[in-house]
């Protein structure tokens, strides 16, 4: 829970280092509501500390390119086991003097956040679109890429709160074909070699030289879609584990010219062990680069039966986020789509093959009205199904007009999964946190104040973030497990967790990327319901070791390395709290 | 629906006692060479010993009175399963009863059991091949049936006895559009329109087929010539019709990319940027025609436009001057000119400004049209006579060139009216074809346009031209007898459908509406329009007014098979596909070859995982999927039903389709904000 309301940078005063976790006592659980209680979300932006504010930069009639971002990303950059956000901006491009940064905000563990862009030398470079971020080097401390309309930005983690941008010398600046609209990225490792690749993807052909508008409706100027630029190749770098990287984008099978890369994913959808890549299009087929093992990939999205919608129509494919929604064992798919298209769930079928369940369970009606971006799978009431938030908003700010009854605005939306294979709309329902439309885009997921409650992290086009606090109360038990990685790679990105609980099982892949341009907490939450252990918790490593702990107590931030066959407690670094206020 | 209405009419029109004239020799020859009315006999008479009643009934013949009667009652009480049973009875006991096999033909024409409708009528017209009604029906249903080949010879005959009959018309040109015979299918909506007495209906109807005819050669020229400038051409032309400057545009410049010197591209671009108010674009373009073609009157014209829209009067005039002198005949007939709004204090000030310009045919064209712009008609005729005198007093063109001996070439001097009946003298060849409808086209006698376009015939580069040139022939038909419609009829209900549709077309909600209310006003219970403004409404997403509209046409009309189908999409769109299936079922009972509703009712079996059911419905909309949607469906049925084989080559198929076709064709033409799905 939220302690107080102060601010104290961490660089005053001295640190108090916390060994025990700061979720609720399992006796105050036990007087806590049980069952069904409606989850309520706050947000609790301003009240954070938060200023950050997006800045799209359009001069009259938008561009695609101001409509498009922004992602937002979640990591603990500093270890002091707090999550922390870094946001994405725009610039403005019309030498106005307007001046617009990207922002690394500090989560000090009681509630609040501090900017430190400036401190940590992470401003961005260009007008700033997506971002994610990876060990790359495997230093125990998370890098962080970030995905712009021009050469895109790598900035090492000096483990010390400052940041190098290294990437000239790591060559991963994307502008390797010559196209500069980079969009979703993802650190994964393809080649399970130990050290984190990256796949950059590419988007619309969009340049300075290129239409800017296009109309609506009766001759309404808007921003253009996609289609009328064509597409661009997306860039697929291997870590050559010295610092450096290289483009075997074509050696890989991966490059395709008219890709409209939007949201990126790895996940290993066949269970082989081997991460494979979901790419969402904005308007042509999606992607399912499966991996073959050696280096290459072979696009089977098609065969997989989810390129396309189950009417045979291609998607405005913004998202890409995948969970176990049935706990059936296989990562499932969820994409959101265009207003009047309705999102998308898969249910991965085991086989290979996914099988579009959007009408049966639910989601189609709901989301027909609403152009939907970021979000995805994450358990908010910890009853062990895996529920959907999604990011609304809409491309066109004058679609109010073009289109009475459609808003630019759009409230978001939450669905419930009741363990039925049916997702209930609770958005109404589900606190002030909904109350209040916005132009959504990224969605990060993290429990910021590690009270055992999945919190959502929004970032809005043009405007203020959305944090949105979880309030949690439903008594429900969870598991949140941080991995490191030692003869994987640090992040562990591409091990699978596997938690049975009551005939129940669960799992989770860590995995970088997804949503929308964003990337959420990499540590793995589980909510169990009423159960207060799990019977065994699994790691399946990508360096194909295997972990089990049985009897694991519920209510708990653990730490699983790889080298070591034991649970451990995640450490909470946590502000001195002065008794008197200053001055 | 137009057979079963017509089946009612024929049945009106049978008088009861007419059936049973047959000569006592006849019933003589019945009994003694048909044994087996000799055994009805004998059974009715043993059972006339059981069952006393039974037999105080009848003899052979009152027995088939009886069912006949019966037949015919129930049929005009609409019973038809039982109109059936009986007609069946009455043939077993006489199988050449020919008005019985017609009567039963009819009975399962009302059970839309097309197949054997045909069957029996079919029989009945091989006795009496005059029956107007049955051949009519035959041949329509043969249509429903997807074998327009059969359809086609009891067609014609149903013309033959009735050449006035207007479903024997509108069913044998579905059938010549099957084949791609646009000349004759538009021969028969002529017809169809001279025979309807009701003007407002028949230009409506007209212009629509004469569109409807456009739309095809131009979907079909992009998709056959689709590598070519012809399909990048014909998708900007269709899209330069919806106003969709940019997106014109764009289609243009791949043309140009295909094909830089193809005559009269620059111009279209020229205009597009024109009424996109790019005006410099507009202007290079227009010069960049002139430079491949300095005589393009076209482009003249263009800059004449762009000139005006400037308010450069001068400038005007010279280029009007300049297709004066190439072609007089193509001035004449510029009716329409300028084809960009000028706002009137612009108008004004040209006026003003041409006024002071020195005489000549160039200045009076000009002050003609400007002048009809701005409604002072009194004015505009007099230039116009000044204009048509200059016209008529020009010098006849020498046949001679200067000094030497040679007949200059009319058509190569632009002296179309003359090109056109040198043209006529020869023997032509498609070349030639080809030159005089565009040669008509410019002289705006689109008639004859059409009449030579059509014949140009194969698959090739002159047949691209050729059916683009025709696209647009029937294009301007269409427009000419919209023009009819709205000049004399302006305040009728079908101009206000008209003009909604235009609306609609250029995806201005608002005033498509209150153009559809004002027709309603005048026709309240007319079903085309609540079906039209049904589909208005669904198209832009408001399912409650659609579903509104589409219900009250169907209270007025059940067996709009349209409706029906739009009804069935309101449901697959809300995804609620299990209220989508009666009304798509229902559809394609009445009317088996909508291929749209066939696909439709597949989508929605598949969305409810009723994959065996999805499979034949999309099977038989296969043929028409020119994007790869439905065979992607049919993949993952197939997939589903463990057709491994089957799967893999409806997936194969759906990838060759989308590479080749470009799902953002549809979604451009579409007009969908996305690909989609847009589409």
């Amino acid at each position: 829970m939220w302690i107080s309301k102060l601010s104290l940078p961490p660089a005053l005063g001295a640190l108090l280092i916390f060994t025990q976790p700061l979720s609720n006592t399992p006796q105050k659980l036990a007087s806590q509501v049980r069952g069904s209680s409606s989850v309520q979300f706050d947000n609790i932006t301003r009240a954070a500390g938060i200023r950050f504010v997006h800045y799209k930069g359009s001069k009259g009639t938008s561009t695609i390119l101001e409509e498009a971002g922004p992602g937002v990303c979640v990591a603990d950059y500093d270890g002091d086991g707090w999550p922390d956000i870094y946001f994405v901006n725009g610039r403005d491009l019309y030498n106005r003097g307007v001046s617009a940064r990207n922002a690394l905000y500090h989560n000090n563990g009681d509630g609040t956040f501090t900017d430190v862009t400036e401190e940590a030398g992470v401003p961005g470079s260009a007008y700033g679109l997506g971002c994610v971020w990876g060990d790359y080097d495997n230093d125990g401390f998370p890098d962080l890429y970030v995905t712009q309309y021009g050469k895109n930005v790598l900035y090492h983690n000096n483990g010390n709160g400052a940041f190098t941008d290294v990437t000239d010398r790591a060559g991963v600046a994307a502008m390797d074909w010559g196209y500069p609209f980079h969009t979703g990225a993802t650190f994964f490792d393809y080649d399970r070699d130990g050290y984190l690749d990256l796949y950059v993807g590419g988007y619309a052909n969009f340049g300075p030289a290129s239409q800017r508008n296009c109309t609506i409706g009766a001759k309404i100027p808007t921003s253009c879609r996609p289609a009328v630029y064509g597409g661009t190749p997306p860039v697929l770098y291997h870590n050559n584990g010295n610092g450096t990287f290289t483009n075997v984008t074509k050696v890989a099978g991966m490059y395709d010219p008219k890709g409209l890369n939007l949201a990126v994913g790895a996940g290993d959808y066949d269970e082989d062990g081997w991460p494979d890549l979901f790419v969402a299009n904005d308007g042509i087929d999606a992607y399912l680069y499966h991996n073959n093992h050696n280096g290459r990939f072979t696009n089977v999205a098609m065969e997989a039966g989810m390129a396309l919608s189950m009417s045979g129509g291609a998607m405005a494919a913004m998202c890409i986020s995948l969970g176990d929604y049935d706990n059936d064992g296989h990562l499932d798919l969820f994409v959101s789509d265009f207003q009047e298209s309705s999102d998308h769930i898969w249910r991965n079928e085991g086989k290979g093959a996914f099988d579009e369940v959007s009408d049966s369970v639910g989601v189609t009606e709901p989301t027909r009205h609403v152009l939907s971006f970021g979000g995805g799978f994450f358990d908010y009431d910890n009853d062990g199904w895996l529920d959907l938030f999604i990011a609304n908003g809409h491309v066109y700010p004058e679609v109010e007009i073009a289109s009475p009854g459609s808003h630019y605005k759009q409230i978001n939306s939450l669905f419930h999964n009741n363990g039925k294979q049916k997702f209930i709309d609770v958005s109404k329902t589900s606190g002030d946190g909904f109350a209040t439309p916005y132009a959504g885009r990224g969605v990060a997921f993290a429990d910021f104040d590690n009270d055992g409650n999945m919190d959502v992290l929004v970032a809005n086009n043009n405007d203020p973030p959305l944090l949105l606090h979880n309030r949690g109360g439903t008594g429900n038990h969870f598991l949140n497990f941080k991995l490191i990685g030692t003869k994987s790679n640090h992040d562990a990105t591409g091990a699978r967790v596997r938690v049975r609980t009551y005939g129940m099982s669960q799992i989770r892949e860590i995995m970088a990327g997804g949503s929308y341009l964003s990337q959420s907490d990499l540590r793995a939450h589980f909510g169990i319901g009423s159960a207060k252990l799990a019977d065994t918790v699994e790691v399946f490593w990508p360096s194909g070791l295997h972990h089990a702990f049985r009897n694991v107590e519920a209510d708990q931030f653990y730490v699983i390395q790889e080298d070591k066959e034991q649970l451990m407690l995640q450490k909470f670094r946590r502000p001195v709290l002065r008794s008197t206020p200053k001055g | 629906m137009r057979s079963r209405n017509m089946a009612v009419r024929f049945l009106s029109s049978i008088p009861p006692g007419v059936y049973f004239r047959r000569s006592l020799p006849y019933w003589m020859l019945v009994w003694r060479e048909m044994p087996w009315v000799k055994a009805i006999v004998f059974i009715l008479l043993v059972v006339s010993s059981v069952a006393p009643k039974a037999a105080v009934c009848q003899s052979s013949e009152d027995q088939l009175e009886v069912f006949f009667r019966a037949g015919q009652e129930a049929l005009r009480h609409g019973e038809f399963v039982r109109a059936v049973e009986q007609f069946k009875k009455a043939l077993a006991l006489d199988p050449t009863l020919v008005e019985a096999e017609v009567n039963l033909g009819l009975a399962y024409q009302s059970l839309f059991e097309y197949d054997l409708a045909v069957r029996h009528l079919s029989k009945a017209l091989s006795e009496r091949p005059n029956l107007l009604g049955p051949t009519v029906i035959v041949g329509v249903d043969y249509l429903k049936l997807g074998s327009p080949e059969k359809a086609l010879p009891f067609l014609l005959q149903a013309l033959k006895l009735d050449p006035s009959n207007r479903e024997a018309r509108q069913a044998l040109a579905s059938c010549y559009l099957g084949q791609e015979n646009f000349r004759s299918a538009a021969e028969e909506f002529r017809q169809i329109a001279v025979l309807d007495p009701d003007k407002s209906e028949a230009w409506f109807k007209l212009g629509h087929e004469y569109l409807d005819l456009s739309a095809r050669l131009a979907y079909r020229g992009a998709h056959l010539y689709r590598e070519s400038a012809w399909g990048h051409r014909f998708l900007g032309d269709l899209l330069f019709q919806r106003s969709r400057w940019e997106d014109a545009l764009r289609e243009y410049r791949k043309a140009l990319d295909a094909e830089p010197g193809q005559s009269g591209l620059h111009t279209s671009q020229g205009l597009a940027y024109l009424h996109a108010a790019k005006l410099e674009e507009a202007e290079t373009e227009f010069r960049l025609e002139l430079k491949l073609d300095s005589s393009n009157e076209q482009a003249w014209l263009g800059l004449a436009n762009l000139q005006l829209a400037r308010g450069q009067a001068a400038a005007a005039l010279e280029s009007l001057g300049k297709v004066w002198e190439i072609s007089p005949e193509f001035l004449a007939v510029q009716r329409g000119f300028p084809s960009v709004d000028l706002p009137p204090e612009s108008v004004e000030a040209t006026i003003a400004q041409a006024q002071g310009e020195p005489e000549g045919p160039a200045k009076h064209f000009l002050l003609a049209t400007l002048y009809a712009t701005t409604g002072e008609n009194a004015l505009a005729d007099r230039q116009w006579k000044d204009f048509q005198a200059n016209f008529l007093g020009r010098q006849p063109p020498s046949n001679r060139v200067a000094g030497g001996t040679a007949n200059q070439d009319p058509c190569k001097a632009r002296r179309y009216a003359a090109c056109a009946d040198w043209l006529r003298t020869r023997n032509l060849a498609d070349p030639e074809r080809l030159l005089l409808g565009k040669t008509y086209f410019r002289l705006q006698q689109y008639e004859l346009a059409a009449e030579a376009l059509a014949q140009v015939r194969g698959v090739s580069n002159e047949n691209a031209e050729a059916s683009y040139w025709l696209a647009r022939t029937y294009n301007a038909l269409g427009a000419e007898s919209y023009a009819r419609l709205e000049e004399s009829l302006p305040n009728s209900w079908r101009a206000h459908q008209l003009r909604a549709e235009g609306y609609a077309l250029r995806q201005d909600l608002e005033d498509a509406l209150k153009e559809f209310q004002r027709a309603q006003q005048l026709r309240p219970d007319e079903p085309e329009l609540h079906e039209a403004l049904g589909q208005l409404y669904l198209d832009n997403n408001a399912d409650d007014d659609a579903q509104r509209e589409l219900e009250k046409a169907l209270a007025l009309d059940p067996s709009r098979t349209h409706a029906l189908y739009l009804m069935g999409r309101l449901y697959v769109q809300k995804r609620e596909n299990e209220k989508a299936l009666p009304y798509l079922q229902r559809a394609l009972r009445l009317q088996p070859d909508l291929a749209d509703a066939s696909s439709l009712l597949g989508t929605a079996y598949v969305r409810l995982g009723q994959f065996a059911n999805a499979v034949p419905k999309l099977e038989k909309a296969a043929p028409l999927d020119h994007y790869g949607s439905v065979h992607y469906q049919l993949y993952l049925a197939y997939r589903k039903l463990g057709h491994v084989e089957l799967a893999q080559k409806a997936l194969a198929r759906s990838q060759d389709l989308r590479r080749s076709s470009l799902e953002h064709d549809q979604a451009v033409i579409m007009g969908s904000p996305q690909v989609d799905t847009e589409p």
